[in-house]
């Protein structure tokens, strides 16, 4: 029998348990800071080459372009970016070692750009009123997807850096078979107790299984991040964003990265996407298995490689994780 | 692969040169500010990608040249303008613009 060597970059002991207390771990080095921009400088420029992106480019809209979901499908770096050890090595160390990257997003926020709504996702049916992530039947009480949300930029105070509540991760504030309602005329035009805030043209409260309770803003601790920092969270965590108050010209990006175990349901019953104003198909969707073994899994819309044939490379098996 | 112009070398600096001015006034106007230089990434200066493509579009109108994004070392004015003087220009109309 063969034994994997183990993962250099494995959560401690001590680590995982303030994971699971906290719900999210990091910040933690991806890149150097120069390194960094010097890797986005280049891939910006390549980015805008769509020929081989797997969603149309007609899918814009308002501050979220839902066709700028899932590059890593088409860019190598990024392809790279989602296998790399600083993140799958942590993200097994809570999943286990059989793990799926499912979607990646980018998140731009420029000067003058409002702030995130506070949010948690479980089902990520928040938008599109289709569940998109199903977990399986015997972890049913259990949902969301292990983020890791990389600054590709300065992501502080005056940036619009992520905000977090501690601890929130295992109860509900929002009840996703509820809808909200597109918008794409409130960006940047709305204030949510004090604060400018919005979800990409939509208004988050309105999942909200009490529609009159608030978060608590003095709970909330900001995640300010280098240039090649990761954040790994919960979805079901209590996060949100702060404004970009445009002290800066340069605007804050992140990139995420979501992971689920295998045997997650991923897009079930579904071949489109239909959300913030746009609908894409998933004909060349594929997810990645970035560690172990999708043998025995519900999902069969898989890629092995970039649509410019550039492989994802999966690191060495990780020893076996436990999910809480 | 595009023919230089027919000075060779020195014309390329020299194109590139001339287009320099020309590329920094086309960012400077699309970006709503001058305080971009030459060697400045456009996108730290707060350029989106959406008025990056407006640049791209007016250096197309301005130059006859159809410079892609994809293809650029970096994101500044110099090497917009070094992208313009390694191209033939073509008459904007039949560029179709």
């Amino acid at each position: 029998m063969t034994h994997a060597p183990p993962r250099q970059l494995a959560l401690s002991a001590q680590e995982l348990g303030q994971f699971h207390a906290q719900g999210y771990f990091g910040p933690f080095k991806v890149y150097e800071v120069d390194e960094m921009k010097a890797l986005w400088r280049k891939e910006r420029l390549r980015l805008m080459d769509r020929s081989h992106a797997v969603y149309r480019h007609d899918a814009q809209s308002g501050n979220t372009n839902i066709s700028n979901y899932d590059r890593h499908l088409d860019s190598a770096l990024l392809a790279d970016h989602i296998c790399r050890p600083e993140l799958v090595d942590r993200v097994t160390s809570v999943l286990g070692p059989d793990v799926l990257c499912w979607r990646t997003e980018f998140f731009p926020k420029y000067p003058g750009d409002e702030g995130t709504d506070w949010h948690q996702a479980d089902t990520f049916a928040n938008a599109s009123g289709k569940p998109q992530i199903l977990w399986p039947g015997d972890a049913a009480d259990f949902g969301g997807t292990l983020t890791v949300w990389t600054a590709f930029t300065e992501a502080n105070e005056d940036t619009g850096c992520l905000q977090f509540i501690r601890g929130s991760h295992r109860s509900m504030h929002y009840d996703e078979t509820k809808r909200m309602h597109y918008d794409p005329d409130r960006i940047n035009r709305q204030v949510k107790d004090g604060m400018r805030r919005g979800f990409f043209g939509y208004d988050y409260r309105e999942l909200q299984i009490d529609p009159d309770w608030t978060p608590d803003e003095s709970q909330a601790v900001s995640m300010v991040m280098r240039p090649g920092e990761a954040i790994m969270f919960w979805s079901t965590l209590m996060h949100a964003s702060l404004p970009h108050n445009g002290k800066t010209d340069e605007m804050r990006l992140a990139f995420a990265a979501r992971y689920v175990p295998t045997s997650v349901r991923i897009y079930p019953d579904t071949d489109v996407i239909e959300e913030y104003g746009g609908t894409v198909s998933l004909e060349r969707y594929g997810a990645v298995l970035v560690s172990g073994s999708n043998e025995g899994g519900p999902n069969r819309r898989l890629a092995t490689e970039t649509t410019r044939g550039h492989p994802f490379r999966m690191g060495p098996a990780a020893a076996v994780g436990a999910i809480e | 692969m595009s023919n230089p112009t027919p000075a060779g070398r020195d014309g390329l600096a020299t194109a590139a040169g001339d287009a320099a001015e020309g590329v920094l006034a086309i960012v400077h106007d699309v970006l709503g500010h001058d305080r971009v230089g030459l060697d400045d990434d456009v996108f730290d200066c707060g350029a989106t990608s959406l008025s990056f493509v407006r640049v791209l579009a007016q250096i197309k109108s301005t130059f006859g040249v159809m410079v892609h994004a994809a293809e650029l070392g970096e994101a500044t004015p110099r090497s917009l303008a070094a992208a313009i003087g390694a191209q033939p220009s073509r008459p904007a109309a039949e560029m179709g613009v």
